[in-house]
């Protein structure tokens, strides 16, 4: 400025260029620092109109006031030294607003023509706010993205540049490294020397090169914690960082530790796995359902044996496989079992692929497995060949029913002999030896009765147990049985009847229910001397029978199992007393089918009440 | 003059005990073990008051007997009892044109008193 001003130009030229100059300039005179010269571009940075040309600088800017740049202004003039400004804050009022404003600028002094005195400063100016609010923008966004991966619950680093220098590395990734921040600013592959020879570093190389996103989930790494190489699984993503140019200059690594999930996921495979082989090594088919029933799993067997492929819902599944006979049966009890929410368990015949129209018995079993509210949850069902057994129950049924055919044969002559015997003895009058045989008789009678038994057990197997109805009078009937019972015991049978009158029902298979319990009863109390028989008309329209005795009783735990076939009660006495077992069950059986029920009250020790009650009017099942 | 009574059975120890009882009852018992010897008898022999027969014959049905006396002119008229140690099986009995069906083993009174109604139902 010196220089300049030392040169003859007018002051008017001087004036026109810098007024025209695209840099703000002004020349500020004297020790108030007038505003001599100020160009536009000086205006529009101070937010100022023409007007302030030729007020003290104070006065026009008077937000300078308590700002620096009047002493630096002060400096300049008093010691001759330019001095520079380099982004420096001024705050300035532009349109009534205080601005935060940055500038580079130049203050320099402004001689006389003999350069003896300094009459002012010049100003040069550029304003900088724009750049300087975009660093300050760069450096936040820099400093919370630092922050961001620091802070991150994910494990995160940042690779910069072809060789992957570790640049950034929070504290979750060297954890999961296993390395400390000594790897910062060290290569990737030697910071991290076991990725060698696995697949990171050349996806690493990939992306690098690609500029594109590598994602992975439960991929599996060997890691080297503590010296020791261990096996760890991540979810991790490889994203290239670009500049403005679109060139990839780093690596941003996120991870997730996921080892303890697939670990976990791995034992439930291995566990389904497990039960799967289980499941489909056994000669069982197994099948599973949801809460609604939805089959959702069959095991090999069930393949195996049907032929079928995929999944069939049930009633399709049912439908090709079950006999026609067995469908509605099935879908009934299934229906049933899931509103009651309860197991079932029936018998069917399966299609037999290996046969044209040929048919196989399995034993089908399901349960529902319930949650603490007692929802159900799943259905586990079974299906068992069964057909050999139903074969052989076949084989059994038809040969117990033969032998006890063929064993009445020689008991029919048997019988007719001893009664002939008996007969021409009383003829003779040799009434001893009548009774002899009529004993011999008796015995036959029971022998009879014990085959009867066996063949009544085939016939139930068999659903052959048919009842015959008619109407009889129910008080005789028991007046008989209990006649022909005294007359096989010392024990009393006392009887207290209500009057009944007629029923409906088979008179002989009722008969022979009440002389079961009966005989049970004297049986089974050899210690006592009576019995007490009671019938009674229920409320509900029942007849209602019942034989008390006063023997050994039956354990609670085991008296409802005495209906079942073959059932004996168990203990030490068992073996002493006599009978095949089958008694009760065939009883229970004539009376379900006779539409009623039989149970038994019992004491150990005490005796036992065994009661049937029937309807009056009797329909046959 | 007694009555004829014809008696079925494949076992010779029930023909011989029936024939035992029958007799000492009064009755004429002849005895047969096939139940095709015996429907040729009824054309050859002079004809039974009562017919007793078993229903399994060693490879012949009583009942098939049974149906074809009652479908033969001069026969049909003759009652025949069935008896079996198959209890169940008496209403298939009836079906076939038995009058009566006796359920093995039987009591001595109860045999001959069928006996007696039917063979004297007959006259």
């Amino acid at each position: 400025m010196k220089n300049f001003i030392k040169s003859n130009i007018s002051q008017e030229s001087l004036a026109l260029l810098l007024t025209q100059s695209p840099v703000a300039l002004s020349m500020l005179m004297g020790n108030d620092f007038v505003i001599q010269v100020a160009n536009p571009q000086m205006l529009k940075l101070w937010g100022k109109e023409s007007e302030i040309i030729g007020l003290k600088l104070i006065d026009a800017l008077p937000e300078l006031k308590g700002q620096k740049f009047i002493d630096i202004l002060t400096d300049v003039k008093t010691s001759g030294i330019t001095y520079k400004g380099y982004k420096e804050l001024a705050y300035i009022v532009r349109n009534g607003k205080k601005e935060e404003c940055y500038f580079d600028f130049i203050y320099a002094p402004i001689y006389n023509d003999d350069e003896s005195e300094i009459l002012g400063v010049s100003v040069v100016a550029t304003e900088t706010t724009e750049q300087v609010l975009a660093e300050r923008k760069v450096k936040e966004t820099e400093y919370k993205f630092e922050t961001l991966i620091k802070e991150s619950d994910y494990a995160v680093a940042v690779y910069t540049g072809k060789d992957h220098i570790i640049e950034m590395a929070n504290d979750k990734i060297l954890n999961a490294w296993g390395k400390t921040d000594a790897v910062i600013g060290k290569k990737i592959k030697e910071g991290i020397p076991e990725l060698e020879g696995q697949p990171f570093l050349q996806i690493l190389k990939d992306v690098y090169e690609s500029g594109e996103t590598y994602s992975a989930t439960e991929d599996k790494v060997l890691l080297a914690k503590d010296g020791k190489l261990d096996t760890f699984y991540y979810n991790f993503s490889y994203k290239p960082l670009k500049n403005q140019n679109g060139e990839v200059y780093a690596i941003l690594n996120f991870a997730t530790d996921v080892t303890d999930l697939v670990l976990a996921k791995k034992q439930i495979q291995e566990n389904k796995d497990k039960y799967k082989n289980l499941a489909d090594s056994l000669p069982i088919i197994i099948w599973t359902a949801d809460k609604d029933g939805k089959i959702d799993y069959y095991n090999k067997k069930w393949y195996d044996y049907s032929g079928f492929e995929g999944i069939d819902d049930r009633k399709n599944a049912s439908q090709k496989i079950l006999h026609p006979d067995d469908f509605p049966k099935a879908m009934e009890i299934w229906k049933t079992s899931q509103k009651n929410k309860s197991a079932y368990e029936i018998e069917y015949q399966f299609k037999d692929k290996t046969k044209e129209n040929g048919y196989r018995w399995f034993l089908g079993r399901a349960i529902p497995i319930k949650d603490n509210d007692g929802e159900v949850v799943q259905w586990i069902g079974t299906c068992t060949d069964i057909d050999e057994f139903k074969q052989f129950q076949q084989q059994k049924d038809n040969f117990l029913g033969i032998a006890s055919h063929e064993l009445k044969t020689p008991l029919t002559s048997l019988k007719l002999y001893s009664q002939f015997l008996e007969k021409n003895l009383r003829k003779q009058q040799d009434d001893n030896n009548a009774i002899v045989a009529l004993k011999m008789d008796e015995q036959i009678n029971k022998l009879n009765n014990l085959i009867n038994d066996l063949l009544d057990v085939t016939k139930i197997q068999n659903g052959k147990i048919i009842l015959n109805h008619s109407e009889f009078n129910f008080d005789e009937l028991v007046n008989e049985v209990v006649d022909e019972q005294q007359m096989s015991t010392s024990q009393k049978i006392s009887l207290e009847t209500e009057g009944i009158g007629n029923i409906s029902g088979d008179r002989n298979r009722i008969s022979q229910v009440m002389s079961n319990l009966i005989n049970n009863a004297i049986k089974y109390s050899p210690e006592s001397d009576r019995i007490l028989i009671t019938t009674k008309l229920l409320e509900n329209n029942n007849v209602f029978f019942s034989v008390k005795d006063f023997g050994i009783g039956i354990p609670e735990d085991k008296k409802d199992r005495v209906f079942e076939q073959y059932y004996r009660v168990s203990g030490s006495k068992e073996h002493t007393f006599p009978g095949l077992g089958l008694g009760l069950y065939i009883s229970s059986e004539i009376i379900k089918r006779s539409g009623g029920r039989i149970f038994v009250n019992t004491t150990e020790g005490k005796g036992s009440d065994f009661c049937f009650e029937i309807p009056k009017v009797n329909k046959p099942i | 003059m007694s009555k004829k009574i014809y008696v079925v059975d494949d076992s010779p120890a029930i023909l011989d005990s029936v024939k035992l009882m029958l007799n000492m009852e009064g009755y004429e018992v002849d005895n047969y073990e096939r139940g095709s010897e015996m429907f040729n008898a009824l054309s050859t022999s002079s004809k039974p008051d009562v017919i007793l027969m078993d229903m399994w014959l060693s490879g012949e049905d009583g009942r098939d007997i049974c149906k074809m006396i009652k479908a033969h002119q001069d026969f049909k008229n003759i009652p025949v009892v069935i008896m079996s140690a198959s209890r169940g099986l008496g209403d298939t009995a009836i079906e076939s044109g038995a009058i009566d069906f006796i359920p093995k083993p039987f009591d001595l009174g109860e045999i001959v008193e069928k006996i007696r109604y039917y063979s004297e139902k007959a006259d």
